[in-house]
């Protein structure tokens, strides 16, 4: 089961070299993220709307289970397994700003026990980024 | 954070991820995230009186530091074996950032230091 929530974000101004770069080439250099962010079970709303108030406006949550850090662990059920994955794509710009604020709520809390990465990527279709820049 | 990581993402049929984990854990992965998803290839379509079936899949995801991806990913494709068709794949993304792994791992590296210094005063 995944839920996707989305809002429209009023458009950046792009600079002037940057519309030339992109008319000449006819495509947008590297400027998007994607943020993964993983949380236990019945976490993800509470960080999607931590994300919006960042004005992460994207964002897919899709539910999960978490492997056992050792077979002793799983044996003793001492791993809580469930768990849900939060995907947002994010400007390049911003990616250290949104991880530090979501280090200070979520990353040191042990309830959580959350994660996050960023993972580059290399292009997207001219409307998907015309949403985020 | 100065240690660099990659997300190594293995995709098989339902039910076999046990090996997949197994050996990743086995290769020094200290865990993942399982997903669930639905093939689309055409070569695995199949159909039960005229209804055609989509076969389940699940995604497991890795975050492992750079130096030990070889091995992991070598481990899966032997414990999953990922080398005979139809088995799965299994591939890895550059990852830029990433925060609430660095202070497991810089326990867990004090912890070995403490152990390696009192075997030395032994």
């Amino acid at each position: 089961m995944e839920k996707v929530k989305s809002k429209q974000k009023p458009k950046k101004k792009i600079s002037l070299s940057l519309k030339r770069q992109i008319k000449k080439q006819n495509v947008y250099p590297p400027m998007l993220e994607l943020l993964v962010v993983v949380t236990n079970r019945g976490y993800g709303e509470e960080v999607t709307e931590f994300l919006e108030k960042l004005d992460v406006n994207l964002s897919i949550v899709s539910f999960g289970s978490g492997t056992a850090p050792s077979s002793l662990a799983d044996i003793f059920g001492l791993y809580n397994k469930e768990k849900e994955m939060i995907f947002a794509v994010i400007q390049l710009d911003e990616s250290e700003r949104i991880l530090d604020k979501l280090e200070g709520k979520f990353l040191l809390d042990e309830k959580y026990a959350a994660i996050a990465f960023t993972i580059p990527l290399k292009s997207a279709t001219k409307q998907s980024m015309e949403q985020f820049i | 954070m100065d240690k660099k990581f990659e997300l190594i993402v293995s995709i098989v049929n339902r039910g076999h991820s046990d090996a997949i984990v197994e050996a990743a854990r086995e290769a020094g992965a200290n865990g993942g995230t399982i997903i669930y998803g639905r093939g689309t290839s055409p070569f695995e379509k199949d159909s039960i009186m005229g209804v055609s079936i989509q076969p389940e899949k699940e995604i497991i995801m890795t975050l492992t530091p750079t130096e030990n991806k070889n091995n992991i990913m070598q481990a899966v494709v032997e414990g999953g074996k990922l080398d005979e068709n139809g088995m799965g794949i299994c591939f890895s993304l550059p990852v830029n950032q990433v925060r609430g792994i660095s202070a497991k791992y810089s326990i867990k590296n004090i912890k070995k230091e403490e152990k390696a210094e009192d075997k030395k005063e032994d």
